[in-house]
């Protein structure tokens, strides 16, 4: 079933300098229960349109429709708490909250009680491979591994049906990597989440579903992979 | 959550939190310090211009000074005596200018006698020269050029018993007296001085001589001044013919008994818009020791109420509640009560003045002198002399006015706001008075004004200090606290938090702090505006025994004769600065916090500068 239909997205931005033209009449769609991969350069467009996706914005020119309503129609706050959870590639946990402040964050935000929410982070954060010292330790103590994975269980804490991840193994040895990468796909294909990752990483797209490659803001290809080969 | 999760992390930024925390209770204690200083000024200022009063004395100057030669027998010698002559009398109407600002008169107050018959107007035992009013006759024919032996036939009025058979009289003051023949008898009025010969510092050993006392003759003047047309003979000595009583002058001297009796039982009323323009009570001469002073009803009402002196109340066992009946007789424009002896005891008909208001008062205050407070000057209270509000006399005493003359500074007195003189002298040159010279007296005011304007300069400076310096923080906390937070916001916000939430979360913090600091730095504001006003007070002291109704119990109260002018530091002043400083510093976090709220959440995770 189509979760998300990016419909000639287009996207820029003015510097001081010159307009960026991020992304340029971008289509395409994302079901759920799949596993998605964005790749391109760097710059190619691919974290705004993983931004687009996430509601950080709205496109300049076309629409991205979420189960079949715009963006621009949606509350869109709403929409990042409920529904999209993002893995940003620079991690964005809070400073100066606890790994387990941080991923109890999006938790409380929904309204769980504090008991039930430090319950659910506690075994989140033991489901990304972390320790129990870590969870009480603040972003600057730990290593960007163990703030990716912090970052990826407040993705999961915030359990919406969509999970937009930048470079989520970036930062990870291979077997954290592949433990995180099995866990998305876990997530995509038992359950049901539309999964969508950039990455540059040949063996992480190897996992997904379907690769969207980007250039220059535009969506150049479509692959489709049998994650069973 | 929120709330909580913004104050967990601002206590994890301990150093961020202390520096603001000090430099918010700065910005407060500033603040508070200048706004209570400003408030202290102001507040001095309001009870300077309530304690300290500026009076003006009017006194019109004389056009001329004219040598009047008087004889002395004693001496046998003229001596001189200058008197002052006026072209004409300046009514008080020109006092009466646009720009005058005046708080109370202009008012010009002549005094009224009552006549008072049945209360003591001296203490048993009060020496006083004494003046009787008898028939005698020469020993034998002689001038009196110096003294002559008379031997008394009939005495019609004497203060003190006179019966002695025999006693001197000397025409002591002209040049050419009449000759006086043994076969006859006269009527003299007369008074009792030293014998010639007699020089300060030797004993009196020869008794008392008599010279002429006042006589038959008017000083009535219209309401204008100008003395009324009279028959009167002007003489202290004539011959008693038969049927003299009679006769015309014979009346007249009849009349001068009765007045002569009356006076003994005559004391000075004094009406007044305003105790405070009589400048006794204004120079501490005279103060209100029970009772209480009038009120602004009862001087626009003309209530019938007074102030009575001390010895008088004392000799009649009066207090206040009690009343007293006052038979005005005659008034007198021209002098003071502590002076106004000078002049006519006849109307010009020739006769005693007869009452023109009658009315009972009732004494609402008592009044006391001074320790040390000058009587021998027209400025000073006479001797039971009582005060009235002008608006008590009823009717009108134009038929009744014994003596006029020109404004004098003890008659003619108004009252102008505090720091105005110059104002005032400005206005008043322009009206072309010359031969009217007014006084001032504000007990200082014009120098304390000066002193108290440098308090204000000094508590606005360091207000606008504050106010300068509490911008200045905010603004430095507003960038480091929301703009340097850019990055917090967006977190928040791609995690799905509203714009109101995320505004809740960064000013949670704030506010926190800014209640903290405010609150810190009003109390040290508070405290350090009294400290600086205590060690202010020891140079603002003042007496303020003069002050309109105050009694001997008030002014105890008010430290003795001395009370500090200074005010402490206001609850209301600081709690105002510290929650202006809160409501400000919230209000500038909340601008700041709105710039970064109007971008979207991915301009600012990526943090670049849009432009449009």
């Amino acid at each position: 079933m189509e979760m998300i239909k990016v419909d000639h997205v287009s996207y820029s931005y003015q510097t001081k300098y010159c307009t960026i033209e991020a992304l340029k009449s971008v289509t395409c769609t994302f079901e759920e229960g799949k596993m998605y991969a964005i790749m391109g350069a760097s710059g190619s467009g691919k974290s705004t349109l993983l931004s687009l996706l996430a509601g950080l914005d709205l496109p300049k020119s076309g629409d991205i429709y979420v189960e079949g309503e715009s963006t621009r129609a949606l509350n869109r706050d709403r929409y990042r708490r409920e529904t999209a959870a993002v893995v940003y590639q620079s991690f964005n946990l809070f400073p100066l909250l606890t790994a387990q402040e941080n991923v109890t964050f999006p938790m409380r935000l929904r309204g769980i009680k504090k008991k039930e929410a430090d319950e659910n982070a506690k075994r989140l954060i033991e489901k990304v491979g972390l320790s129990e010292k870590t969870r009480h330790q603040f972003p600057k103590m730990m290593s960007g591994g163990e703030q990716q994975r912090v970052a990826i269980a407040r993705a999961l804490a915030s359990d919406g049906k969509i999970i937009l991840a930048d470079e989520p193994t970036g930062n990870l040895d291979s077997e954290n990597e592949k433990n995180i990468v099995n866990l998305l796909k876990e997530l995509a294909h038992l359950g049901n989440y539309t999964v969508i990752v950039i990455t540059h990483n040949p063996e992480v797209a190897m996992e997904v579903d379907i690769i969207y490659r980007i250039k220059d803001g535009e969506l150049l290809k479509e692959e489709n992979y049998d994650y069973n080969k | 959550m929120i709330i909580i999760n913004s104050i967990k992390q601002m206590f994890r930024t301990p150093i961020k939190m202390i520096l603001f925390l000090i430099l918010f209770s700065l910005s407060a204690m500033l603040v508070a310090l200048g706004g209570n200083l400003w408030n202290c000024s102001q507040e001095n200022q309001r009870r300077f211009s309530d304690i300290f009063s500026t009076i003006g004395t009017v006194e019109q100057r004389s056009t001329n000074m004219n040598r009047e030669e008087i004889w002395d027998a004693g001496l046998q010698t003229y001596y001189y005596k200058n008197i002052a002559e006026y072209q004409s009398i300046k009514d008080i109407g020109v006092l009466a200018f646009d720009g005058a600002g005046y708080l109370s008169g202009p008012e010009r107050r002549p005094y009224y006698a009552a006549y008072v018959p049945d209360y003591k107007i001296m203490d048993d035992g009060t020496g006083r020269t004494n003046n009787a009013l008898v028939e005698a006759s020469p020993v034998e024919d002689c001038i009196p050029a110096g003294p002559v032996k008379m031997r008394l036939e009939k005495v019609l009025y004497s203060y003190y018993p006179f019966n002695m058979p025999y006693f001197y009289y000397c025409d002591h003051n002209n040049p050419n007296p009449e000759m006086l023949y043994a076969d006859k008898t006269y009527i003299i009025n007369m008074g009792e001085a030293l014998p010639h010969g007699w020089f300060p510092g030797t004993n009196n050993t020869d008794g008392y001589e008599y010279i002429p006392f006042r006589g038959i003759y008017t000083s009535q003047t219209d309401d204008k001044g100008t003395l009324i047309e009279n028959q009167l003979p002007n003489l202290s000595i004539e011959e008693v013919t038969e049927n003299f009583y009679q006769t015309e002058h014979g009346q007249m001297w009849l009349a001068l008994v009765e007045e002569s009796n009356m006076l003994n039982h005559t004391v000075p009323v004094t009406p007044t818009n305003d105790i405070n323009l009589i400048m006794s009570f204004f120079t501490e001469d005279s103060y209100l020791s029970e009772g209480k002073g009038f009120s602004q009803e009862e001087y626009q009402s003309g209530d019938r109420v007074c102030l009575i002196p001390r010895a008088f109340a004392r000799r009649n066992h009066l207090s206040v509640q009690d009343t007293i009946c006052l038979p005005l007789r005659y008034a007198n424009y021209a002098h003071s009560a502590s002076i106004g002896m000078g002049f006519g005891p006849l109307n010009a008909e020739g006769e005693a003045y007869s009452t023109f208001d009658n009315g009972t008062y009732k004494i609402i205050g008592i009044y006391d002198l001074s320790p040390g407070a000058s009587k021998n000057s027209g400025y000073a209270l006479a001797d039971n002399e009582i005060i009235i509000p002008a608006a008590s006399v009823k009717n009108s005493d134009q038929a009744n006015i014994a003596c006029f003359g020109p404004l004098k500074g003890y008659t003619t007195s108004f009252q102008i706001p505090n720091g105005t003189i110059d104002e005032f002298m400005t206005i008043w040159n322009q009206t072309g008075n010359p031969d009217l010279e007014i006084n001032f007296y504000d007990k200082g005011y014009s120098k304390l004004e000066a002193g108290l304007l440098n308090m204000k300069k000094m508590s606005f400076v360091l207000l606008g200090a504050g106010i300068m310096t509490a911008v200045l923080i905010l603004f430095f906390f507003c960038n480091m606290l929301i703009t340097k937070q850019k990055r917090r916001t967006a977190i928040e916000r791609s995690l799905g938090l509203s714009k109101s939430q995320c505004m809740t979360s960064l000013l949670t913090a704030i506010l926190f702090i800014a209640v903290m600091g405010s609150l810190m730095g009003s109390i040290a504001g508070y405290l350090l505006t009294n400290k600086a006003v205590e060690s202010m007070e020891t140079i603002h002291k003042f007496d303020t025994r003069y002050s309109d109704g105050n009694t001997v119990a008030e002014l105890a109260e008010k430290e003795g004769e001395m009370v500090l002018i200074s005010s402490e530091a206001s609850i209301k002043i600081t709690i105002l600065s510290g929650c202006s400083i809160v409501v400000f510093g919230i209000l500038i976090a909340a601008i700041s916090m709105n710039q970064n709220l109007k971008r979207e959440p991915l301009a600012l995770l990526s943090g670049r500068e849009e432009t449009k």
